[in-house]
């Protein structure tokens, strides 16, 4: 029998130190884990027709709430605590909302196949709809999927985008969570009542139907009307409208025809009042309608709805823009040919896969924004990126993204949706707070 | 005494941090896998496979001090996965691995790999990691008496396995 002692384990991790480490094989195995990881705990999303909508998640999450005591006590008597604290923290608007008693308590307990459902209250206006409710189950439901979520009103459903479920915690027998609407036409209230279906895939598929009604008076909304342009680096950009409603507000905003840029994102939108308090873009969940490429384009700023300012500013800065016609990528996937890149400094592409590839790029900072997105094929056809992951590091980012290309003609163009390249200067408008018109949209 | 800054940001879900973590961890993690299997393509696998595990179940770490280890035991865990799919593979289809290494140096890490998840997590602690008895029994929440008992267990398997010059 072979004697072995701490020598030959010595000897091993020797040995095993010789092993060679592919460094850029496994950053590459480690991104695609990720990639996959951030697509598996993607909230649901449903639009409502051909409205595309923009979304940002959040990846580092909320661990620690800082308040003040007064706030503390009067969120604690609130129940679905945890996803309105969540909330709080990252948009102003929705703590004036609960300072200025506007939720909507509700309490509805529907019992049904073991899983207790409580529509615990909503947060309304005409811009949308945010529905807070705890599930219990006599097991774990830490990844128990939601197949379904409906909200009607007249039997019709609203017209709006909508997210539901949630990422899988810890594991757990209670889950406290919110439905989000978010409508893209005006919700009318002169009818309070509405109904909620919600389908669970547990092993009987439970589908809860609640009825409810609103009882408390939804605030409308308030519009400016703009209709000013201004200028950034030789480029036009149409501000058309405000619209202030509790949980956001709305600035309606196209890029002119005209420009030599295609504008990508505005990086820095917000809203100043009279003493420079501000209120910026929303950071954590609906961010917005359309794109500077289609016709319609809002953005979503939090909102300062139950304010009185004295005056508002708006102020545009670090906007992203290509040149027009260099803002998009060529690619044959099927010939694993790269037809065109935009001449970029310090940009690299390279195939991985028939539907995958990697990009690194100069990024001044960690932000984590999808470059690409949308495919146009060569039949016209859209499809688009279903899933990423980042890799930052020393001012520069490497990511790999993936399409969703069943039945696309090949080559396709992949349109930037972001890119680190700035027009040169920012800008600012006075929104003209007489022209409020409560009842115009 | 060692800072956890980072394995407390990982843990408190960010997932940069993790990865950070998880690049300075890689030569060691690389080389557990690549004993494992003697081949750099399911050692990239498994690495794959272990980054999505752990990313999915690392809210579930309770004390950033214990996710170095944690880590580790996935992994083993990843490969014992894979390994029994392997097997089961390579007995349907006899798909025979086309990769030969000179492995002359990895016996006794094959002997180590016929040991248990948890017999291995305790060997790679102890003679990779050099931690002392009293140290994975904190780490891994078990009394030292034990790690002591069961480390004799996994020796004395070992002992066996590579006395008979591994008999599979």
């Amino acid at each position: 029998m072979s004697n072995f002692n701490k020598q030959d384990f010595e000897k091993l991790k020797r040995e095993l130190e010789k092993i060679e480490i592919p460094k850029e094989k496994i950053q590459a195995a480690r991104q695609q884990a990720y990639a996959k990881h951030l697509h598996s705990r993607k909230r649901q999303i449903k639009t409502w027709k051909q409205v595309s909508i923009v979304m940002l998640l959040l990846i580092a999450f909320v661990t620690t709430v800082r308040v003040s005591p007064a706030f503390a006590q009067t969120i604690a008597k609130i129940p679905g605590f945890a996803p309105l604290v969540e909330m709080i923290t990252q948009d102003k608007g929705v703590k004036d909302i609960l300072d200025n008693q506007y939720y909507e308590e509700l309490n509805i307990v529907e019992i049904k196949n073991d899983l207790i459902l409580t529509i615990l209250g909503t947060i309304a206006d005409e811009s949308g709809m945010i529905i807070f409710y705890q599930l219990e189950a006599p097991y774990d439901i830490s990844e128990l999927e939601t197949k379904k979520f409906r909200l009607t009103q007249n039997d019709k459903d609203i017209e709006a985008a909508t997210t539901y479920s949630w990422a899988a915690k810890d594991s757990t027998k209670i889950i406290e969570e919110k439905l989000e609407v978010v409508a893209t036409n005006k919700i009318d209230y002169s009818n309070p009542n509405f109904q909620l279906e919600l389908t669970f895939d547990d092993a009987n598929n439970t589908s809860f139907t609640v009825p409810f009604t609103l009882k408390k008076e939804i605030v409308p909304t308030k519009t400016y009307e703009i209709n000013q342009q201004l200028e950034i680096d030789n480029q036009i950009i149409h501000i058309k409208s405000l619209k202030i409603s509790p949980l956001r507000a709305e600035v309606q905003i196209t890029a002119d025809d005209q420009n030599t840029m295609q504008i990508l994102q505005i990086n820095k939108l917000k809203v100043l009042d009279e003493n420079g308090e501000e209120w910026g873009k929303i950071t954590n969940g609906f961010s917005g309608f359309g794109g500077f490429r289609e016709n319609d384009n809002s953005i979503f700023i939090q909102s300062n709805y139950f304010r009185e300012p004295q005056s508002l500013t708006l102020v545009i800065d670090e906007v992203e823009a290509l040149p027009k016609g260099e803002d998009y990528i060529e690619i044959d996937f099927l010939k694993q040919e790269i037809l065109k890149i935009p001449p970029l400094k310090d940009f690299e592409l390279s195939l991985r896969d028939f539907d995958m590839f990697d990009v690194s790029y100069k990024s001044p900072q960690n932000d984590h924004k999808q470059l690409l997105s949308t495919v146009i094929d060569a039949n016209g056809n859209k499809f688009y990126s279903d899933g990423h992951s980042f890799r930052y590091r020393e001012n520069s980012t490497t990511a790999t993204y993936s399409f969703d290309l069943k039945g696309a003609v090949n080559p396709v163009r992949v349109y930037f949706n972001s890119y680190p390249n700035f027009l040169e200067g920012s800008a600012e408008i006075n929104i003209p707070l007489d022209d409020k018109s409560d009842s115009s949209q | 005494m060692q800072n956890f800054e980072r394995e407390k940001k990982a843990i408190d879900g960010d997932k940069s941090a993790f990865l950070e973590l998880l690049e300075m961890y890689e030569d060691t993690h690389y080389r557990i896998a690549f004993s494992y299997f003697k081949n750099e393509y399911d050692a990239l696998d498994a690495i794959q496979e272990f980054t999505y595990r752990s990313l999915k179940k690392l809210h579930t770490v309770k004390k950033p001090e214990y996710l170095s280890t944690w880590l580790i035991r996935v992994l083993l865990n990843v490969c014992h996965d894979m390994q029994k799919k392997k097997k089961r593979l390579e007995l349907h289809e006899s798909i025979e691995i086309g990769q030969h290494n000179d492995c002359s140096y990895l016996e006794l890490s094959e002997a180590i790999s016929k040991l248990s998840p948890e017999q291995q997590h305790l060997i790679y602690l102890k003679y990779f990691q050099d931690l002392k008895n009293e140290e994975i029994a904190s780490e891994i929440n078990i009394p030292e008496g034990t790690v002591k008992s069961r480390l004799h267990n996994a020796l004395r398997k070992l002992r066996y396995f590579f006395g008979e010059g591994g008999q599979s």
